[in-house]
């Protein structure tokens, strides 16, 4: 009778400490934040699959906040800014870049006439902060923060990374083009020769 | 002993047990707010210690960097000059006659003092319009409508009951489309809410004790209200026009002024 009491005793104590965990470990720079899902199992005997079968938080895979603007020496200080912010929130910041900048030339052309009233030479720069794994909840507060932090002249482009923002990255090798399209001037590739015998 | 104690925490532990499920739980109205805010059009000045620290930033950024081309142009620009004047028979004549830097940071100067900014202070400011969402372009507004609770009207931000069967973000559209019109473009930005508010009524109404808001947070894009009078207030407005509980819950999720 006194074992059996002993044993529910035992089980009540146990059942608030039992939990199945699913950690991820995030080191981000200096600061380590651990970010749990931590679920609960309202007995000592149901199996962990049943709750581990629970749906994980939504979460952004890759986003790219893109800054633009026309004074860089304003835009790489909005950007460490940003990524200040990011990391503070415990969002992990894969990579930030600067793309060439864009060059305008703007012509000012006098009213009713195409005689030239002013001609501006502007660029435009650009620097990339991509956050990775963003929960669905931290992203309205990150749009909010990093809306609130542009400075006068800069625009914020916020989308989802896709290769053709990689492929804008890489300079183009003109002497590999230049002999590729030499071969193809001359009659293309050459077929692979089998082995006669 | 050790028996003792750990009857008693069965005891306690039943004790519980039996509580929880002879009272029953007080139930709650679930409502959504919804915080629709003009960004400000125009950037606000600089407090004192900004300008400083701007100065501080720009002194650091012109020691740390290089010469411009600018800059080059104006050194040349010299040295032709000072050759000119002391030997007058090695110099080009072509090399003098272009357009010098200085004649060129002289021409936008001038073109600066002569540029027109538009005035920051609108009609609306001058006549002290609160419904319109042109005044003070240089601070956050906040839509704010005017609700009956019982025998007093309060001004709150818009809000209305949920109803089974729809999330929390569309209770929210559905409240700025009655309450406000379909006219008014805003945009939301997240599923999620932003605040939370909960306040008991004096008495039990309908079985609720009382009512939980869960605050949205939307851009305003575009458009006038057409349901109902609503007025557009700055932060000092806010915290003086709503009740103060409510503003407390209200200033958690809102980014601060600066000035």
């Amino acid at each position: 009778m006194y074992s059996n009491m002993l044993r529910n005793n035992l089980k009540n104590l146990i059942k608030s400490c039992r939990s199945v965990q699913l950690q991820i470990i995030d080191s981000v720079g200096t600061n380590h934040i651990i970010t749990n899902q931590r679920r609960f199992k309202s007995d000592l005997y149901e199996p962990d699959y049943l709750i581990s079968l629970q749906p994980d938080e939504p979460v952004y895979d890759c986003l790219n906040l893109q800054l633009k603007g026309y004074d860089y020496a304003i835009l790489e200080a909005c950007q460490s800014q940003i990524h200040r912010y990011a990391e503070v929130m415990g969002l992990q910041v894969e990579d930030c870049w600067a793309t060439p900048a864009q060059q305008l030339k703007v012509q000012r052309f006098k009213p009713g006439s195409t005689a030239l009233d002013a001609e501006y030479q502007l660029n435009i720069y650009e620097r990339n902060v991509q956050v990775v794994d963003v929960p669905a909840w931290a992203l309205g507060t990150l749009l909010r923060v990093s809306r609130a932090l542009l400075p006068e002249g800069c625009t914020l482009n916020v989308h989802e990374h896709t290769p053709e923002h990689e492929e804008i990255r890489y300079v183009p090798d003109n002497q590999l083009i230049d002999l590729k399209q030499q071969l193809e001037g001359m009659g293309g590739s050459r077929a692979d020769k089998k082995k006669k015998r | 002993m050790l028996v003792k104690t750990l009857m008693r925490m069965n005891i306690t532990y039943y004790h519980r047990l039996l509580i929880r499920s002879i009272s029953s739980k007080p139930a709650w109205d679930i409502l959504t707010g919804i915080c629709i805010e003009r960004l400000p059009v125009v950037t606000p000045p600089l407090t004192e210690m900004q300008k400083k620290y701007k100065e501080f930033l720009l002194t650091v950024e012109f020691e740390k960097s290089m010469k411009s081309n600018h800059e080059i142009q104006h050194e040349n620009d010299k040295k032709q000059a000072e050759l000119f004047k002391a030997e007058s028979q090695d110099v080009d004549i072509d090399a003098v006659n272009k357009v010098t830097a200085q004649d060129f940071e002289d021409a936008a100067n001038e073109e600066y003092s002569k540029f027109k900014f538009g005035n920051l202070e609108t009609d609306a400011d001058k006549k002290g319009d609160k419904t319109s969402t042109e005044r003070c372009l240089q601070r956050h507004l906040v839509l704010v409508t005017q609700r009956k609770l019982g025998n007093d009207s309060k001004t709150l931000l818009p809000q209305g009951h949920w109803q089974e069967g729809e999330t929390l973000r569309q209770t929210a559209e559905r409240i700025v489309k009655e309450q406000i019109g379909s006219e008014l473009q805003i945009k939301f930005i997240s599923n999620a809410p932003c605040g939370f508010y909960k306040y008991k009524y004096p008495s039990e109404m309908n079985g609720k004790v009382g009512a939980k808001i869960f605050f949205y947070y939307a851009n305003y894009k575009s458009g006038n209200p057409t349901k109902s009078k609503v007025n557009w207030l700055t932060r000092k407005e806010l915290d003086e026009m709503l009740p103060q509980k409510y503003s407390n819950a209200v200033k958690e999720f809102l980014i601060e002024e600066t000035y």
